[in-house]
């Protein structure tokens, strides 16, 4: 090959060069956030003066950060097991069976990932008021749902399209009823699947902010419509320690999947 | 000994009786009808497109006929649901549960029949046996060859012992010498099991090899029904003849008036053809083609040729192991193949002058 790594000579130096930088670039930003929440300077000076854990201390201590976090926690719960049993049937519906403006279907469920996130909020806003659903969980979740489920339906339909329907014929063949055949051998083949849609589902509702923003009252605020709020009235190093432990349990997902996924080749 | 409920024994076991499926305009399958004896073998032969799939499909339930009945044992089967059919199927694709052991997939068809798990050990014990892949119990189907995978396929079809086995092109996913060893394979299985299986391919060999009948396909009919040697020694038409073995086909001119057998048929450069029976050609028709395979030609000294020979030039020939086959060049311009066995005459070399001569039983003429 014309690029192999080993034949660039002196260019290998300047690759590596590139990449570092870009991932610096990339990692920057977040490790000076975990500096700042560990930092003891409350107008987050960086580099930071002296050590502290005392951010999370308050974080935990004050009983709005918690609520918030717990309510995130319960929406994006239920946004990822609704997202992902509609996603299911819906790709059922879409890769197997065959009717006229099936492709116009798809897209039109693959739709709330093109329009403009902020349009969107401003449309379920105006809905959400007259159904008063304005400050309410199930607006949240519904709302929520709205972003999730295009995400859900990519990653189990393109799980279905890749699974042979003939090795569920032979799951029927072999005595198995059609909805059995589906439970006990197409699921269970689809799962990396699901547990791509099930993960992109929940961080789709748990770092959503702008259609939260309009969702939320001062009575239930998800984690980054209160993040957000924190920013604009005081600035706080509460914020960075917050997000840390974000960013730390997004990673962990994300490492989970990517070990799934792992599990997933051998198998 | 039969139980007073069985149906009398004047049934065939399997009856496909006029079946006709179509897709919107296209027909996929005419009409088909075909009865199967318990324990037989029967091959459904033919190009891709006419209808064999379909047939077994609709047999396995996957598709619905618009008309016609499938019976086993004179009971109608076309209302039961796939999954109470009771027939074994192996697929053309690789259709192993991709996440289940191998062990687990064979014994998937009892688990469903809710079989209590010593039953299941002890079935999918015989079942791994019987197509010897005891060691592999514990893999999964991805760490399997192709050819482990189908014959896997087969054992989790035979498990629950259904009476009949249906195979779509199981084999055409494999290398040659693969083939050559899974047929070997589903012929011992056969032969161990006394299972009924209709067998769909397009590979005529394998047609050969592992059938007691073939029904050849042709356009969503059957076009002949009849063992391996019936089809090779009486191809009812063209299209047969032209499916199974090679053969040759010599456009030629029927003339009644010189008599109904001989001397009736003459070959487009004139020469007639003698002793050949016209009884297969409509009346009016006459236009013809003369069919004789390759091996029943022999090849003479055109100076001592018998009457009627026909004349022509070695323009090729090749060594076939056990045989020698020729390609000779004649007055009309079109080549014919011969194949004689090695040994005994010596060869013919390429350019040299023979006379072609056969058998007047071995030629069979077909309108055109």
């Amino acid at each position: 090959m014309l690029l192999t790594y080993s034949r660039l000579g002196g260019l290998r130096f300047v690759l590596c060069g590139i990449g570092l930088t870009v991932g610096l670039f990339l990692l920057l930003p977040i490790l000076v956030l975990v500096a700042l929440s560990f930092g003891d300077s409350q107008w987050m000076q960086f580099p930071p003066p002296g050590w502290t854990l005392r951010w999370y201390a308050d974080l935990f201590d004050d009983p709005d950060w918690i609520f918030a976090f717990l309510t995130s926690l319960r929406i994006a719960a239920w946004v990822t097991v609704l997202s992902v049993a509609l996603g299911l049937v819906t790709s059922f519906g879409l890769v197997r069976s065959r009717f006229p403006g099936r492709e116009t279907v798809r897209a039109l469920f693959l739709m709330p990932m093109i329009l403009p996130v902020v349009v969107l909020a401003v449309a379920l806003y105006a809905l959400f008021l007259r159904l008063q659903l304005n400050g309410t969980e199930l607006g949240f979740v519904l709302a929520h749902l709205l972003l999730a489920l295009p995400l859900s339906i990519i990653s189990i339909s393109g799980a279905l399209e890749r699974f042979d329907p003939s090795i569920e014929d032979a799951a029927v063949l072999c005595g198995a009823s059609p909805m059995e055949a589906k439970i006990r051998v197409t699921l269970p083949a689809i799962m990396p699947g699901i547990a791509t849609a099930a993960l992109f589902s929940f961080l789709a509702s748990w770092d959503e902010v702008v259609v939260a923003i309009f969702m939320a009252s001062p009575d239930i605020q998800t984690l980054p419509v209160r993040i957000w709020g924190v920013l604009r009235q005081d600035l706080s190093p509460v914020v960075a320690a917050v997000s840390t432990l974000l960013v730390a349990l997004t990673a962990v997902l994300m490492l989970l999947s990517a070990a799934l996924k792992k599990k997933d080749v051998r198998a | 000994m039969r139980s007073p409920s069985s149906p009398p024994s004047d049934h065939p076991f399997l009856a496909i009786q006029g079946i006709r499926r179509s897709y919107g305009s296209v027909v996929a399958v005419e009409a088909v009808t075909l009865d199967v004896a318990r324990g037989e073998f029967v091959t459904f032969l033919g190009p891709s497109g006419s209808g064999k799939s379909t047939t077994l499909y609709v047999i396995a339930g996957f598709q619905e006929p618009n008309s016609g009945d499938v019976l086993i044992e004179g009971r109608s089967i076309l209302n039961t649901p796939s999954n109470k059919r009771n027939i074994g199927m192996v697929f053309q694709r690789y259709t192993l549960f991709p996440q289940m052991t191998i062990a687990e997939n064979i014994g998937f068809p009892l688990k469903v029949r809710r079989r209590s798990r010593a039953d299941i050990d002890a079935r999918v014990k015989v079942m791994l046996r019987l197509v010897q892949l005891e060691a592999y119990a514990d893999r999964k189907p991805a760490q399997l060859s192709g050819g482990q995978q189908q014959r896997v396929a087969l054992a989790r079809a035979l498990a629950y012992e259904p009476p009949l086995l249906l195979m779509d092109e199981p084999l055409s996913a494999l290398d040659k010498s693969l083939r050559d060893e899974l047929q070997h394979e589903i012929k011992r299985v056969h032969h161990e099991t006394g299972v009924t299986i209709l067998y769909v391919t397009h590979d005529q060999e394998e047609a050969l090899h592992l059938s007691d009948r073939i029904a050849l396909f042709r356009q969503g009919r059957i076009e002949q029904l009849g063992t391996g040697r019936d089809l090779y020694d009486a191809p009812a038409s063209r299209f047969v003849a032209g499916f199974i073995g090679h053969s040759n086909f010599m456009p030629c001119r029927i003339d009644r008036e010189r008599g109904a057998v001989d001397g009736a048929i003459l070959l487009d450069d004139g020469t007639p053809v003698s002793g050949v029976s016209l009884a297969a050609m409509p009346a009016q028709c006459e236009r013809g083609v003369l069919m004789v395979r390759p091996d029943a030609i022999r090849l003479h000294n055109p100076d001592s040729a018998p009457a009627g020979a026909i004349l022509g030039t070695i323009d090729e020939a090749s060594f076939r192991g056990e045989a020698m086959q020729y390609s000779v060049a004649t007055a009309w311009g079109e080549s014919l193949t011969v194949r004689t066995p090695c040994g005994g005459t010596g060869r013919a070399r390429v350019g040299e002058r023979v006379a072609l001569a056969w058998q007047p039983e071995q030629a069979q003429i077909f309108p055109n």
